[in-house]
């Protein structure tokens, strides 16, 4: 185990909600962050769509614009899978994720959401992090900021906040949807009370 | 901002319902909100559309684990229409819904039986199997649909996304070729199967793709997905082509598709998409690196 892996509030808050606005599908998504020593911290995400197949024109596409905004930033990648119980790597999402870290020559990190830890009464951590050890990913260690704010991430879910998030795919179909969530971060950080 | 369903008018609840319906969109939770807090108030005032609109709830609120509502649809539904198998079948969705698989199962086939041509009743069994992960037994099952139901697009569709989740994008590939076939004018279709060709990979499959790309934004000229799907292809072709004068001609095209982009991107209002400088640089970038090539 190399790394450790944190996800910041709003990054985490986002991830949900990608997966609650497509309750029926497998989301993927791209993680933004900064490596410092064996620590990952997780400071952002875009996410880029909802289906567990996604097919080589989006991702390339989004993944030259992400890279070009945010650099070696550029962390890895996150997904949840279709179906609650399906606790599998989806190799689409590793795929991306080893495209990921040939682009920034850099390993990445994958973070997969536990479905079935996405009931509100859940206490336990709803990611789970891994990295590339040899031709494996191997899950690693990652940091849990705890309930206090599983309770902010709560309040934006009553408030439906999930249905204003874009993906990338969003974009595609109608390029007025913002996939960087500007404005929905904003929203989340006074909502929640999450330290920017 | 997005629309608030539980403060709309009750004849704008009574339309979006109607529309949502008619086109078929997943959006269950909203459909709920709608009913809960504004037709259920008055539904007599739906005459007749009572009926399907409490179908339309029922489903809804399996697809939301509100088992309770769908009850209560089943119910009215049932003593409206105590003989009926399209109620029947919301009875074996509820089934479905609660993971009773087996009765659920038992209750398609006797419908199927009952009523051979008609084709919900046999997706549903399909749908069992994909809700047990049941990958490969799907893959059968719609196989054999398809000799019935060769023309049915959305069977062609899970079908090519159960391939694609085994890797096997040529099968996928296939799949979209059977969609354009029925409906050659489709430019969804026309866009899918060139992101399948172009995932596939290989000179003749990229070639492909961007034929297909080009035909979907004949059919379609504001698909921003084929509009990509143009550049990235004459992109791939300029930097891999062996061929001079292909190449130089893919470059061309490449760069015509990113005229054409930045062209779109310039009328979004950075009002509502704080990003699109953004993106629109990025074309530019790219534009040069292409150019100088």
């Amino acid at each position: 185990m190399k790394h450790q892996v944190e996800t910041q509030a709003l990054p985490y808050s986002t991830i949900i909600l990608h997966c609650l606005k497509y309750p029926a599908k497998g989301v993927v998504g791209l993680l933004i962050g900064a490596k410092k020593g064996d620590k990952v911290t997780v400071t952002g995400c875009v996410p880029l769509c909802h289906e567990s197949t996604p097919l080589a024109p989006p991702l390339e596409l989004a993944t030259s614009l992400v890279h070009a905004k945010f650099g070696a930033s550029l962390v890895g990648v996150y997904f949840s899978n279709a179906m609650p119980s399906d606790n599998s790597l989806n190799t689409y999402a590793t795929r991306l994720a080893d495209r990921i870290s040939s682009v920034t020559s850099s390993p990445s990190i994958l973070i997969q959401v536990m479905n079935e830890r996405l009931m509100s009464d859940c206490d336990q951590d709803r990611l789970v992090a891994y990295e590339k050890d040899g031709d494996n990913w191997k899950e690693t260690k990652t940091i849990f900021q705890g309930s206090n704010f599983l309770r902010g991430l709560q309040a934006v879910i009553q408030k439906k906040l999930y249905r204003e998030l874009a993906d990338f795919e969003n974009h595609l179909d109608n390029p007025d949807s913002d996939f960087y969530n500007t404005s929905l971060s904003n929203k989340l950080v006074q909502v929640a009370e999450f330290r920017a | 901002m997005e629309t608030d369903w539980t403060q709309i008018s009750y004849d704008d609840a009574r339309q979006t319902l109607k529309k949502w319906r008619e086109c078929g969109v997943r959006r269950s939770e909203e459909v709920v909100e709608i009913w809960e807090h504004v037709v259920s108030r008055s539904p007599s005032s739906l005459g007749d559309e009572l009926w399907v609109v409490l179908e339309q709830v029922c489903i809804a609120g399996l697809d939301t684990a509100r088992v309770d509502l769908a009850q209560d649809c089943i119910d009215q539904l049932h003593v409206q229409f105590p003989k009926s198998n399209r109620v029947l079948k919301l009875k074996a969705m509820q089934l479905e819904a609660t993971e009773h698989y087996q009765k659920a199962q038992e209750i398609y086939e006797r419908l199927v039986e009952e009523d051979p041509n008609n084709n919900s009743f046999r997706k549903r069994k399909v749908a069992i199997l994909l809700a047990q992960g049941k990958r490969l037994e799907a893959i059968r099952a719609i196989n054999e649909y398809l000799k019935i139901f060769l023309n049915d697009p959305e069977a062609w569709l899970q079908l090519s996304e159960l391939f694609l989740l085994e890797n096997d994008v040529a099968k996928a590939a296939h799949c979209l070729e059977e969609c354009v076939l029925i409906s050659p004018l489709n430019s969804m279709y026309l866009r899918r199967l060139g992101d399948l060709r172009y995932t596939q990979g290989g000179a003749e499959n990229v070639e492909l793709a961007r034929a297909y790309y080009e035909r979907a934004v004949k059919i379609n000229p504001t698909d921003l997905r084929s509009q990509y799907g143009i550049l990235l292809s004459n992109n791939l072709i300029a930097t891999t082509s062996k061929n001079a004068s292909e190449k130089k001609k893919a470059g061309v095209a490449a760069v015509e598709a990113i005229d054409n982009l930045v062209n779109r991107y310039q009328k979004i209002s950075t009002k509502k998409n704080p990003e699109s400088d953004g993106i629109l640089n990025c074309l530019e970038a790219m534009k040069t690196t292409i150019g100088s090539k």
